[in-house]
């Protein structure tokens, strides 16, 4: 088949959200809970949108004997089951369905990669997929460096000439230390370049967090006041009430900061707290979000706060502690709950106290990022009882009811002055009515178009890990702290509170 | 109809609307917007509108259709609403406002409808009642469902406010006359104001299966060679008239042009028989290569409702093929793309440029 270089004139003013690059999409650990939950879904709504290109097809690689129409059925019962699809198609589902393999092996076998590189054949051929492949590698960290030479040594990660051809996604946790991050990137830098890479963060993926950056850079009356002269501090909460929900064995090895902190938690302040990049293409834009948490002052540990969850309530029901949790140690020292207090170094912020919190089993589930302005430096209501008004706070929603709320202070209606404290609202649903699209689906099809811009680059990912890492380490070292140090269903321990408490200040009530 | 106080019955499509004086129209929208957060218990500080659509409708009976229309749009958009409705039974110097807020809406975002009635003659009071009734700071759009504005005071009094208009070429008669009506639309004010014409958007289906089909690299390989191509539409071929309904057909050939210069004065129209398709609907289009006698074919099918693109070689051998499925889009679909993108469209104004 002839590949040509050239545009197709036709697309141009069609400003069509869908991907049209011909594609096979192939998907590692097919069988296992992400692609079942998120994947499939995913891909499914991405076909019902007609966001997919015409010439597409998936072809699933994983240990589990399947046949390829045992996969199609499989994707069936994931669409079935899920939550995330908005309108059911049966006609759609069945045309996907039919454009699905699956290829069964080990992710070591050499063979089990030739019968893959067959069928891909076969299918570039059947669909003018022209050789364009997305590799999804939706295993545990450990197997991303034998996929991939597994790809390589198979001849199916592309040649130089070709290279944009074959594009890698890879699930986070990259790594769980600098070291392993480190090495894991060599591994695959080994045979690919940076940009075939896609290290997916699905937070970056939300419409959500994606406004942060609409908001600060296309309303011009934020980015004046958004330092630290006007700025008195930041809180970003990740907070779950659910525990770890039989995944024991997982958390035991990974804990709050691995899960949450060291990447989503960072992510956010990275978008809260960088310049704003000259183009929003993927090298300006990343660069952006690196040079931030380059610039994080080392964690003290005496500004760290870890926690872990014992028996209490959550929604009204009794919940056990985290020791009592499936597959979790009965002296597991792992922490549930941390909160940090981070300063950026640069002329923006500095002095700005940036506090991060994330928890499992806290009372409800919330993220969000509160901007806490500094007071009025001067009242003029003399011989009223007003001596003091809360400075404003901006509060960005994530989830859930995501949207932005300003407070603000004003006038209580009386003869008196009196002032109180109003919510000014932004609704995403109730403004944009239209139901957002999943974290997955926007990121497989940015992979699709090739852009880079919301997937995490080397260097940001092991710029947070080092940010990490000593505080790891530190909190391994010592383990003269008492667990379970909070109750489910309260917001932390309490050396959280007296973190932030020293500096004067508490933590929101989101 | 029960007789209103101020020359003229309440319409039908008013059934669940409130009639209320222009005048009070903001303050009454204001009221029952804290009724309805009251009763939904919640207690939002802003309404959150995103934009104002002004409608202009000629004719009274197509109020319900506008009213479901709007009614849908604001499913997805929280919008201020303001319809005029020209109507010769209501009293040259009386005019009449109905309101309707949201009544779906949750307590935190809603949308607001007002419906202007007003004479046909009385224009520059309609006009001034729209300017009483637009949200602040809000960009405004025009949505023009009659025949051409050109003309029309009441378009001469509302254009120069709005950021974009959008027209149904359809409702111009269809013809290549009315391709002209909407060429001035694009070169008004500079082209300071955008146009988006539903009619145009009508052809999407057929421009991204041409789009799909050159997506692929063995096809777009052949693109340089394609030196003929032939775009049929639906026409009675008993009723000369419909033969004039070329308006659809002309653009999409403007905008193939457009998309491979090669292709300039080597689009043929050919109006074909087909009693599936109402006069003007595209029926095919076919690419042809002298050279390599290679042939790409997009050809309308009714049941299911697709376009079959083929592409074959000399002999007739089929290279590939595809099935491009088509949802019929609704007014309201159609009109809900045109207020999603404020932004100028560059390839209509290409196309119109071209045909």
């Amino acid at each position: 088949m002839v590949e040509v270089k050239i545009p197709n004139p036709f697309r141009e003013g069609l400003r069509e959200d869908r991907a049209t690059r011909p594609v096979q999409l192939v998907i590692f650990g097919a069988s296992g809970d992400l692609t079942c939950r998120k994947l499939l879904p995913a891909i499914y709504n991405l076909a019902q949108a007609d966001l997919l290109p015409e010439n597409f097809c998936v072809v699933g690689f994983a240990r589990s004997q399947m046949t390829d129409e045992e996969f199609r059925e499989q994707l069936r019962r994931s669409v079935a089951n899920s939550s995330e699809i908005r309108v059911r198609d049966k006609n759609v589902l069945e045309e996907l369905a039919s454009r699905c393999r699956y290829v069964e092996g080990t992710f070591d076998d050499a063979s089990a990669f030739k019968r893959l590189g067959g069928v891909l054949t076969e299918d570039d051929l059947k669909y003018g997929t022209a050789g364009n492949r997305i590799f999804y590698i939706s295993t545990p960290a450990s197997l991303f460096g034998i996929i991939v030479e597994q790809l390589h040594e198979a001849g199916l990660t592309g040649d130089s000439g070709s290279a944009d051809s074959v594009r890698i996604i890879v699930e986070k946790p990259f790594g769980r230390d600098l070291a392993s991050a480190k090495a894991l990137n060599d591994e695959m830098l080994k045979y690919l370049r940076e940009d075939q890479i896609y290290r997916i963060d699905h937070y970056l993926g939300k419409e959500t967090v994606q406004n942060i950056l609409v908001l600060r850079f296309a309303n011009g009356i934020f980015e004046p006041i958004w330092d630290r002269n006007y700025v008195d501090s930041v809180q970003i909460t990740v907070a779950e009430s659910l525990g770890i929900e039989g995944r024991g064995a997982f958390y035991e090895e990974t804990g709050v900061v691995r899960d949450i902190l060291q990447n989503h938690g960072l992510q956010l302040l990275s978008l809260v707290g960088m310049e704003p990049p000259t183009t929003f293409d993927a090298r300006d834009f990343r660069d952006e979000k690196v040079r931030v948490i380059e610039a994080i002052r080392p964690i003290d540990v005496k500004e760290a706060v870890r926690g872990q969850y014992g028996p209490g309530f959550v929604n009204g029901q009794p919940v056990v502690g985290y020791r009592e949790e499936q597959s979790v140690a009965p002296g597991s020292m792992v922490p549930t709950y941390a909160a940090l207090r981070l300063f950026v170094d640069n002329w923006r912020w500095a002095g700005v106290p940036f506090y991060l919190r994330s928890g499992k089993r806290l009372p409800k589930r919330v993220t969000e990022i509160a901007i806490q302005f500094k007071e009025a430096p001067h009242l003029p209501f003399r011989k009223s009882q007003i001596e003091q008004a809360e400075g404003n706070v901006l509060a960005l929603r994530i989830q859930p009811d995501e949207g932005v709320t300003l407070k603000l202070e004003a006038k209580v209606p009386g003869p008196s002055m009196r002032i109180r404290s109003v919510a000014m609202d932004f609704s995403y649903g109730a403004t944009f009515g239209a139901e957002d699209a999943s974290p997955y689906e926007r990121l497989i099809l940015d992979c699709m178009k090739g852009d880079q811009t919301l997937f995490d680059r080397a260097d940001g990912v092991e710029a947070a890990w080092a940010l990490v890492d000593p505080l790891l380490q530190a909190w391994d070292a010592d383990r003269s702290i008492v667990f379970p140090n909070y109750a489910a269903g309260s917001w932390g321990p309490k050396e959280a509170e007296d973190l932030i408490a020293r500096d004067g200040r508490a933590w929101r009530l989101p | 109809m029960s007789k209103q106080g101020d020359g003229a019955a309440t319409p039908a499509w008013a059934s669940g609307f409130e009639l209320v004086r222009v005048e009070e129209a903001e303050s009454t929208l204001t009221a029952r917007w804290r009724e309805i957060v009251a009763t939904a218990g919640a207690t939002p500080s802003a309404r959150s509108l995103t934009l104002n659509l002004v409608t202009y409708v000629d004719r009274p009976d197509a109020c319900t259709d506008v009213s479901q229309i709007l009614a849908e749009i604001a499913g997805t958009h929280s919008i201020r609403a303001v319809t005029i409705i020209e109507d010769a039974t209501v009293d040259e110097d009386a005019i009449q406002a109905f309101i309707r807020p949201d009544d779906h809406a949750d307590a935190q975002g809603f949308s607001e409808e007002v419906f202007v009635r007003v004479n046909p003659r009385a224009s520059a009071s309609a006009a001034s009642a729209v300017l009483a009734l637009l949200a602040a700071d809000l960009p405004i759009y025009l949505w023009w469902r009659g025949d051409s504005p050109f003309g029309r005071p009441l378009f001469r009094l509302l254009a120069p406010l709005v950021k974009k208009i959008v027209v149904d070429l359809m409702r111009f008669g269809d013809t290549n006359a009315s391709l002209d009506t909407l060429r001035r639309l694009t070169e008004r004010r500079a082209g300071h104001v955008a146009v988006a014409d539903l009619n145009w958007k009508r052809l999407k289906p057929w421009r991204q299966a041409v789009a799909a089909c050159f997506d692929d690299p063995q096809v777009l390989a052949l693109i340089g060679d394609f030196d003929k191509c032939r775009v049929e539409y639906a026409a009675d071929l008993d009723q000369p008239d419909t033969q004039h309904k070329t308006a659809g057909a002309t653009l999409f050939a403007g905008w193939l042009a457009r998309c491979v210069p090669r292709l300039r004065g080597r689009v043929r129209l050919a109006p074909v028989a087909n009693a599936g398709a109402r006069p003007g609907r595209l029926i095919a289009a076919l690419f042809q290569s002298s050279r390599s006698q290679t042939e790409l074919s997009l050809r309308r099918q009714d049941s299911p409702r697709q376009v079959v693109a083929e592409v074959r070689d000399a002999q007739g051998g089929l290279i590939r093929s595809w099935n491009f499925h088509v949802v019929k889009a609704t007014e309201a679909e159609l009109l809900h793309r045109s207020i999603d993108d404020p932004s100028r469209d560059a390839m209509l104004e290409a196309a119109l440029a071209e045909e």
